[in-house]
């Protein structure tokens, strides 16, 4: 081990130092002591990047690579133009200084963990102004401080155990990454992760391709079993229907789907068939045409008694509406015994235009009209009066008997002495009758008025109304209206009865009445005449001719006509039909050629695939076996000093005894723990304290640097955070004893453990340097800026 | 075992002076180089329960003494020595770690032995021929005792003494062998190389896109190996 030291370190514009300068003063112990957040922690970053290039604490968080930063969290001063740190190191008194420079001329992405601008210098001495032209290779690194530097130094040099302490509470699996890191083996595994991934993938897809490629091989058995057999190959395209636009009759038809092809030779089957037995198809059609009508009487109906008419079926409508009105009005006028029936029919005025009264008539009647309204008001007003007259005065006669004796004569209406009851009582009588004749006249000449209004103006319009309604019913007799009505849901099966007709060329004239004036009988007799014409149109032909594929065929393909099929030939249709089968051969032919390719190119993926894993399995073996025996020789290197190690620090755990390091060795090594070794094979880091756990890193730590150290610079940032007193004790003695050799740079944020370090070191012998970052760089630089 | 750990101080340059007191029997050493001072004392289970009488009692006997000095106060460590013969070993362990964290006038430390795992340590040593000091650090490394150790902790051996004596003393100083730590990194590819595999390692770790990139990648490295072979 080369017993090197760190004399005098210089940080320009870096991090939070603008301008550093600490000497250490060749001590063996640098305590670098102060609150939290004066830097104690970038001192070890500005020792670490200066031997390795890097620092790995930021190295190890995982940052986008595409992330742009706008600052740089490694510069004091963002505008400054530089950074540099500068190391004066000690070897046996003689002395040698190295520089990390970084320009900042060239600003890029700002990125943390990007350390390339920080390029290596070995100056005269710490002093030296024009560093650059000192520049040198890493590889020079290695002669003052050994190989493999910037492996080993975050894990052997540098205990940082905070972090440590956190990521050891975490998760199995941040346990176990963790470890790895504490064995330096982080790289590596992340590494075979991605392979045995890769791995994973090839698999799954080997599978999938194994899957498919056996269905493409069912798929090309089927294709052969459907191979069609072809005997002319030569056949020429020619259109079957020049008139259509029919997907199969072009030259390079779309027919690659075996079920599509299946369809088309169908289809020209059906075409044929139809070709041949056109006739009979046709029979078939009419046939079912014409039975469909023999069943439908009301269609019947129609035709015979109503079809010719058909275009006065709004007349009809119109005339009915009218008829009704008048018929209407007949009732309400002939029955009417008052004047009142006769005001209240609404219709009044329709049935004055249907019977065309001119405007003076109309006006008259009306006016009559009204005037008897008025004297029937008048009647009844009087008849009221008269009633209520009448009860007053029969009440006060009969008041004035029954309070009076027989001999007052003396009228209590009018106060005339009569002398005699009885010449009273023929008063009273004969005064009620005088009063029931003048009611009598005025009602008897209201019933005179009317009556001759009746007899006169009314009787004469109901005259009209039956002239009216005579005429309508000459023009539209009823029997008709009503067939016509009762026929408008047939009249379009009607019209296609008749369509049949004609094309069959029956005069229908023979069947349809040319009159409206019919009667159910005439009805009946033509109706049968009729059925019986339709039925000697039916001639009987064979079941498969109503196939409705066939007249489905003709829809499709002949526009639904029978003269269309008389357009291709038999010969025209067979020859498609080869055409067609040659086709469906070519494009099987095909299918069969790109399943072929399209295996073999599954069974040469299949192959490589098969081939990569082979070599894939090796590579992983090659990784896990190193990564086990890296492990394993670190384990077995370590462990005795460990063990002593960590019983010192952490005497109150585990009966005052070290932990021993246990591993579970399998393909790979699956675990590493840390056990008590008192029966117990659980991980002791899962019942160890904070401070339990600082200790141990600690322990893993020195044991560690106590084996594999090439140099003597030991750094220890924080490491009573959580300790007690006792485990400091421990460490301090520890410290004192096995590693009396290098230079330890250990921080502290507590003034106490500072003094209490400065002290145990110092009196063993051992040089002791205290420096507190606040008073040292911070106060300084304020009192300076105060000067200022 | 007082008497040996006396000689063990002297093979580290220890001064030693025996403490003569009726009621203790133990010993204080005293190192100028390392400013270590060490009190050895033999003990039993009472003076552990009571063990801050027990401290006061060997503070007034250490004033007695020869080597006496007022830095005692700050650096002495304590050791003390229990034969356990006890038959609840949880309370006596207990005890002993009640004892060895109270943190009062001395940093303590208890080694608890039985008579078997002295004897058997003290024939061991004796029959090695070497000094103390020798025995303890070379014993220590031997991985063929430790691996038996660790595989049967409880078992008390004259080794589970050894590691008690050499944790419990803080100035033994351990000398494992030394290694260069390897590049797993470079080793691991240089085997890949060797075996032709690095085509393979680097088409493992790129990240393909799809699985027909992949399959291409695939068929390029089955031709790169086809063009090898010819």
């Amino acid at each position: 081990m080369k017993k090197i030291k760190i004399n005098r370190i210089r940080a320009f514009n870096f991090k939070l130092f603008e301008d550093i300068d600490l000497r250490f003063n060749n001590a063996e112990l640098v305590i670098l002591d102060g609150p939290n957040g004066y830097g104690k922690t970038s001192i070890y970053d500005c020792i670490e990047l200066l031997i390795t290039g890097k620092i790995d604490r930021i190295m190890r968080r995982e940052i986008d690579g595409r992330a742009t930063f706008s600052d740089n969290i490694l510069t004091c001063d963002p505008h400054a133009d530089c950074s540099y740190i500068r190391i004066e190191f000690l070897v046996d008194d003689k002395s040698f200084t190295l520089s990390r420079h970084a320009s900042w001329e060239n600003k890029g992405r700002n990125k943390p963990n990007d350390f390339s601008a920080f390029k290596l210098y070995r100056l005269p001495n710490i002093e030296t102004r024009e560093a650059e032209k000192f520049i040198i290779d890493e590889k020079e690194m290695e002669q003052f401080f050994g190989e493999n530097l910037s492996i080993s130094y975050p894990v052997m040099y540098y205990i940082e155990q905070e972090e440590s302490t956190f990521y050891l509470k975490q998760s199995e699996k941040e346990r176990r990454e963790h470890l790895s890191y504490l064995f330096n083996t982080t790289k590596e595994e992340k590494e075979l992760s991605l392979i045995k991934e890769k791995d994973k993938q090839l698999k799954n897809l080997l599978e999938k391709i194994e899957l498919e490629k056996s269905k493409n091989e069912n798929k090309l058995n089927t294709l052969n079993n459907d191979l069609l057999q072809v005997t002319n190959t030569k056949t020429a395209f020619s259109r079957l229907f020049p008139d259509s636009e029919i997907g199969w009759d072009v030259e390079e038809p779309a027919i690659t789907l075996k079920q599509y092809s299946a369809v088309v030779l169908t289809e020209l089957e059906q075409i044929l068939f139809l070709k041949k037995n056109a006739k009979s198809i046709k029979q078939a059609r009419l046939n079912k045409e014409l039975e469909k009508f023999l069943n439908d009487d009301e269609v019947m109906q129609f035709l015979v008694s109503t079809y010719r008419f058909i275009d006065e079926l709004s007349e009809v409508k119109r005339v009915e509406k009218t008829k009704k009105i008048l018929l209407e009005a007949r009732k309400t006028l002939s029955e009417s015994k008052n004047i009142e029936g006769i005001a209240e029919f609404e219709n009044i005025d329709k049935v004055f235009d249907i019977v065309q009264y001119d405007e003076n008539e109309v006006k008259k009647t009306k006016e009559k009209i009204e005037e008897l309204l008025s004297q029937k008001q008048n009647v009844e007003n009087q008849k009221k009066f008269y009633n209520s007259f009448n009860e007053a005065r029969n009440a006060l006669i009969d008041n004035f008997k029954r309070k009076h004796s027989n001999e007052d004569a003396e009228c209590p209406l009018c106060g005339t002495d009569f002398k005699e009851v009885e010449k009273l009582d023929i008063s009273f009588q004969e005064k009620e009758k005088l009063f029931n004749k003048y009611y009598g006249n005025t009602f008897k000449k209201h019933g005179k008025e009317l009556r001759t209004f009746l007899a006169g103006d009314i009787a004469d319009l109901l005259l009209e109304i039956n002239l009216t309604l005579s005429s309508l019913e000459n023009k539209f007799p009823a029997s008709f209206c009503k067939q016509l009505i009762v026929s408008q849901p047939v009249i379009d099966k009607g019209k296609k009865l008749v369509s049949v007709l004609q094309r069959l060329e029956t005069d229908i004239d023979l069947y349809c009445f040319e009159h409206k004036n019919f009667s159910s009988k005439d009805v009946k007799k033509s109706v049968s005449l009729l059925k019986k014409h339709l039925e000697s149109l039916v001639k009987t032909v064979d079941d498969e001719f109503y196939e409705e594929k066939y007249f489905q065929c003709l829809r499709k393909f002949f526009d639904g006509k029978f003269s269309h099929i008389e357009k291709i030939s038999e010969s025209g249709i067979k020859s498609k039909r080869s055409y067609i089968e040659l086709k469906i051969f070519e494009s099987q032919n095909e299918t069969i050629k790109k399943t072929k390719a399209l295996i073999k190119k599954q069974k040469d993926d299949s192959f490589n695939i098969r081939s990569f894993r082979t070599k894939i399995k090796r590579i992983i073996a090659i990784y896990t076996e190193n990564i086990n025996i890296h492990k394993t020789k670190i384990i077995s290197a370590i462990e005795i000093p460990f063990f002593v190690y960590s019983g010192r620090v952490i005497q109150s755990f585990n009966r005052g005894i070290g932990f021993f390091i246990d591993t579970t060795l399998g393909e790979e090594l699956k675990s590493i723990k840390f056990l008590a070794g008192h029966g117990t094979d659980h991980d002791a880091v899962m019942s160890l304290s904070s401070g339990q756990l600082s200790a141990l890193i600690i322990a893993f730590t020195l044991a560690l640097n106590k084996v594999y150290a090439q140099h003597g610079i030991l750094l220890i940032d924080d490491p009573v955070q959580t300790m007690d007193e006792i485990n400091i004790l421990s460490l301090v003695e520890l410290l004192r004893s096995d590693f009396s050799e290098r230079q330890i740079i250990l921080s502290t944020h507590e003034d106490h453990i500072s003094m209490f370090l400065k002290y145990k070191f110092g009196i063993s012998g051992c040089s002791v340097e205290t420096l507190n970052l606040k008073t040292t760089i911070f106060d300084k630089v304020l009192s300076m800026e105060k000067l200022l | 075992m007082i008497d040996l750990l006396d000689k063990l101080m002297l093979d580290y340059g220890f001064i030693t002076e025996k403490m003569l007191d009726n009621k203790l029997v133990g010993f204080v050493s005293i190192s100028s180089t390392r400013c270590s001072h060490l009190v050895v004392v033999e003990t039993s289970l009472d003076a552990l329960e009571n063990i801050n009488l027990t401290c006061d009692l060997i503070f007034d006997s250490l004033k007695k003494t020869k080597v006496w000095k007022s830095a005692f106060l700050k650096n002495s460590i304590l050791v003390f020595l229990f034969k356990d013969t006890s038959v609840d070993s949880s309370y006596s362990l207990k005890l002993i770690q009640n004892v060895e964290e109270n943190k009062y006038q001395f940093k303590k430390h208890v080694i608890a032995y039985n008579d078997d795992e002295f004897s058997q340590f003290f024939n061991e040593l004796k029959l090695s021929k070497t000094t103390f000091k020798k025995y303890l650090t070379e014993t220590i490394l031997d991985p063929e005792k430790f691996h038996y150790y660790k595989k049967n902790p409880s078992v008390q051996t004259s080794f589970s003494l050894l590691v008690k004596i050499l944790v419990k003393f803080p100035f033994v100083e351990i000398n494992p062998s030394q290694f260069a730590f390897a590049d797993l990194s470079n080793l691991i590819s240089g085997k890949i190389q060797n075996e032709g595999l690095a085509e393979y390692l680097n088409f493992a770790q790129v990240n393909h896109r799809d699985e027909e990139s992949m399959l291409k990648g695939l068929v390029g490295l089955a031709q790169n190996e086809k063009n090898k072979n010819k």
